[in-house]
């Protein structure tokens, strides 16, 4: 895949998205009643992340833990690949969720109490931080949790000045890209970013980041409302 | 799941009375209501996931891959992952070789023939998400959950997309990698759906075993008081191999009676052809949108 290919001159994307245009999102709440105290799932585009909250239980530490666990079968991405249940990357991005949720949670709630997350990748193709981060919220809406508002989270890479708004797998490889999490609307509550980038375009992604984050927050509303409805 | 002697005997007893009953009001040849789904994950040639009210969650997801070989024996690979159970406990290994036993006995290989040279391989990966509670007691419980893998593996099977070939199916001569159509409106299904003679793939059921009674789909209840556990292969409309015995409680295991294997046979053969045309429909029942599996 060449540079050029991923955003056409005409301002279209490989996958014929506009540069701001998201990929289809879809949330579903309370997807396994039985199997979990809260569940979703979250595809955004061909990535979708189930996620099994159980909780919140006895624990014998004084605060809130809340331990999250990423599962990537090998059947997620278009090539099978094996991962194996410690991989590193994998521990990391768990640690990086479980950092955005703790903060979004009212911990004063739950003293002594253990909040265990799973979140199974069915499908990866980009995004995979985001998605999980999205996935995990819902779930924890969904259980009940008292939280002080909701965290989503979208990536936005950059093609030479123009940044792109939900990235997929393609375009994850070659270009540079950061995801970026809020709260409230406008607070950054996650952003992170491994490759590197101008420092002037930085600021341009952080805005289209956090646009995009407030129409996931809009869609999740409307799911949360849904489900509420139907239960 | 520990019963006391009192209940563990009522459960005994009103099994194996002439007047014979199970504690959930079953017939000896019901199953538990089961849900199943198929075709939603994008990135895989074939998926389904099956759950039942217990929350037990199982997902199949079934991948073809293009490879020249010439060992049949590589074409299927069959992978199990269990949740809280590490990749090569003797219990995943067990169930693996199992599945894939059931599988390569009856599978008809030329639907995996793709050019003269070249093969797909199949790459059929189950994940158990999610297992109540009870089953964290005893891992011989777990070999009932048998039957519920094979019929997901069964309706991913069945619902197996393959791209179709556009280049030529004679490549002795030139050399040539097979080239597929972009479209994937062209795609065919693996067990071609139409013919009646075609192979169908297997399913493996759980059957128990207690004084001259045969049941299917044992509950972890009837598990704890069941003599002998045994798992036929159904194949193609007649029971095949792999048949086995299954440990499926320590409690209470007798030698089994011979008569009893036929018994268990007989029972089968009375279920197998319903639950084959659930499971058909199910598998028929494409989904065109992703996000309708869940």
């Amino acid at each position: 895949m060449s540079h050029q290919e991923l955003l056409s001159p005409e301002g279209f994307r490989y996958d014929g998205r506009r540069c701001n245009e998201q990929r289809n999102f879809n949330l579903e709440l309370n997807t396994h009643p039985h199997a979990a105290d809260g569940s979703a799932i979250c595809s955004m585009g061909n990535t979708k992340v189930l996620s099994l909250l159980r909780g919140p239980t006895d624990s014998n530490d004084s605060g809130l833990s809340l331990s999250v666990s990423i599962i990537q079968p090998p059947y997620a991405k278009s090539d099978r690949v094996q991962v194996s249940k410690n991989d590193r990357r994998f521990a990391e991005l768990s640690l990086m969720v479980q950092r955005t949720l703790l903060q979004s949670i009212v911990q004063k709630a739950y003293p002594r109490t253990n909040i265990n997350i799973k979140l199974t990748i069915l499908s990866a193709d980009g995004s995979i931080l985001a998605a999980c981060v999205n996935s995990a919220t819902a779930a924890l809406v969904d259980a009940g949790i008292a939280l002080y508002d909701t965290v989503t989270a979208i990536t936005v890479g950059i093609h030479d000045i123009s940044p792109l708004i939900d990235c997929n797998a393609i375009e994850e490889i070659d270009l540079p890209y950061l995801t970026i999490g809020t709260i409230s609307n406008s607070k950054i509550n996650l952003l992170l970013m491994e490759s590197k980038t101008p420092l002037d375009k930085l600021q341009k992604m952080i805005n289209l980041g956090t646009e995009g984050c407030i129409q996931i927050r809009n869609q999740l509303d409307i799911a949360i409302r849904k489900s509420a409805i139907k239960h | 799941m520990v019963l006391s002697v009192a209940e563990s005997s009522y459960i005994y007893d009103s099994l194996t009375s002439s007047n014979s009953s199970r504690i959930d009001a079953r017939k000896a040849n019901q199953y538990r209501p089961l849900n199943a789904n198929c075709g939603f994950l994008p990135n895989s040639n074939g998926s389904s996931r099956i759950y039942n009210a217990d929350g037990i969650e199982i997902i199949t997801s079934v991948k073809a891959k293009v490879v020249r070989t010439e060992r049949i024996a590589d074409l299927i690979n069959v992978d199990i992952d269990i949740h809280g159970e590490k990749d090569n406990t003797t219990l995943c290994q067990q169930l693996t070789t199992l599945i894939k036993a059931s599988i390569m006995d009856s599978f008809q290989f030329d639907l995996l023939k793709l050019t003269g040279k070249y093969y797909f391989q199949l790459f059929i990966d189950v994940s158990i998400l999610y297992l109540p509670e009870d089953f964290s007691a005893s891992s011989y419980t777990l070999y009932s959950l048998l039957s519920l893998i094979s019929m997901n593996v069964y309706i991913s099977l069945k619902s197996t997309k393959l791209p179709f070939l556009i280049s030529s199916k004679d490549d002795f001569d030139v050399e040539e990698e097979p080239t597929f159509s972009d479209d994937w409106e062209l795609s065919k299904f693996l067990i071609p759906q139409d013919s009646k003679n075609t192979f169908q793939p297997p399913l493996i059921f759980v059957v128990g075993t207690a004084g001259e009674k045969a049941i299917i789909d044992p509950s972890l209840e009837e598990e704890e008081i069941l003599e002998h556990g045994i798992c036929l292969t159904w194949s193609n409309s007649k029971v095949t191999t792999p048949i086995q015995s299954l440990t499926l409680s320590t409690n209470n295991t007798k030698a089994l009676k011979l008569s009893l294997i036929s018994e268990a046979i007989k029972l089968v053969k009375n279920v197998a052809p319903d639950v084959i045309s659930a499971l058909d429909t199910i598998a028929s029942q494409e989904s065109d949108d992703f996000n309708n599996g869940f």
